[in-house]
């Protein structure tokens, strides 16, 4: 079997879903952050409408005429532009602020779970690797 | 870049509340302070908050702002011109000639919710800075 752990296509996407975090990360701190700023609105990133694109998009097969060519297989897994935008449907304040600190707090620790899980797994992946370059010894 | 971004804008939130803190004990010691007749009272103040991007360098900024993350900081502070308190107290040095004496416009209870509310605020912001923290701990141990 040939591992080629730098094209490995599950690689990327764990590569990017943790960066997609980590910018999830950044807008819920900006949201707490400005939690008594007038005016401000919720905001977040938008997963599901990513992953769906993600997962609609079939990469065009490229033709390979020997085992090493590449194939280009991992553009499926291509990062795209996480997207912004301001949360509707929570009620606002007097100072037309809307952030719900409770909501906040589930998604700080909904990303920060999400993100151990990535690099856990991730972990493995190298321990796998370590693993076969020390022929089976840990 | 990345979770140090999340890091520095949970400490501009840390910052701003730290400061909207400092004002609000302000009010809340200069409750009964009074001033000789004829010279402007003690007005309890309060700060305005602002969102601004979180980093100095301009293209990084200007990276920032298209991405819809968003610091803070207090841009200004608001003093609240309602009317003093007037309390009779004749023997009082401070007093007009009516006998009245005018104290600050500071509702004790006022501030002591405003104080609440600025300490869960910045707890949030801890929070954030603690997240983002382990978050890029979890990084290291990937390659430990």
């Amino acid at each position: 079997m040939r591992l080629d752990l730098f094209q490995e296509p599950i690689m990327d996407a764990m590569g990017n879903y943790m960066t997609r975090l980590s910018k999830r990360q950044q807008i819920v701190a900006s949201n707490l952050a400005n939690i008594d700023t007038p005016g401000y609105r919720t905001r977040d990133i938008s997963f599901h409408a990513t992953m769906e694109e993600l997962l609609s998009q079939s990469p065009i097969p490229l033709r390979a005429s020997h085992v090493e060519h590449n194939t280009m297989s991992s553009l499926a897994f291509a990062p795209l532009e996480p997207e912004v935008f301001t949360v509707s449907g929570l009620p606002l304040r007097a100072d037309r602020n809307n952030v719900d600190l409770d909501r906040e707090m589930l998604k700080l620790s909904e990303t920060s779970f999400g993100f151990s899980v990535m690099a856990q797994l991730l972990r493995g992946k190298f321990r796998t690797l370590a693993s076969a370059i020390n022929d089976g010894r840990a | 870049m990345g979770l140090m971004t999340a890091i520095e804008v949970a400490s501009s939130g840390l910052t701003a509340q730290r400061r909207r803190l400092e004002v609000l004990v302000s009010n809340l010691v200069n409750a009964n302070t009074t001033q000789p007749e004829g010279k402007e009272p003690f007005r309890r103040k309060d700060v305005i908050f602002s969102s601004v991007t979180p980093e100095q360098n301009f293209g990084a900024a200007f990276d920032l702002a298209m991405s819809g993350v968003r610091g803070v900081e207090v841009s200004g502070l608001a003093t609240d011109r309602s009317e003093p308190i007037k309390r009779y107290e004749p023997g009082h040095p401070h007093a007009d000639k009516n006998g009245y004496v005018s104290y600050p416009n500071v509702n004790a209870m006022e501030e002591m919710v405003n104080v609440l509310s600025a300490t869960r605020s910045y707890e949030a912001n801890l929070q954030a800075v603690n997240s983002a923290k382990d978050m890029l701990q979890k990084t290291l141990e990937i390659i430990k």
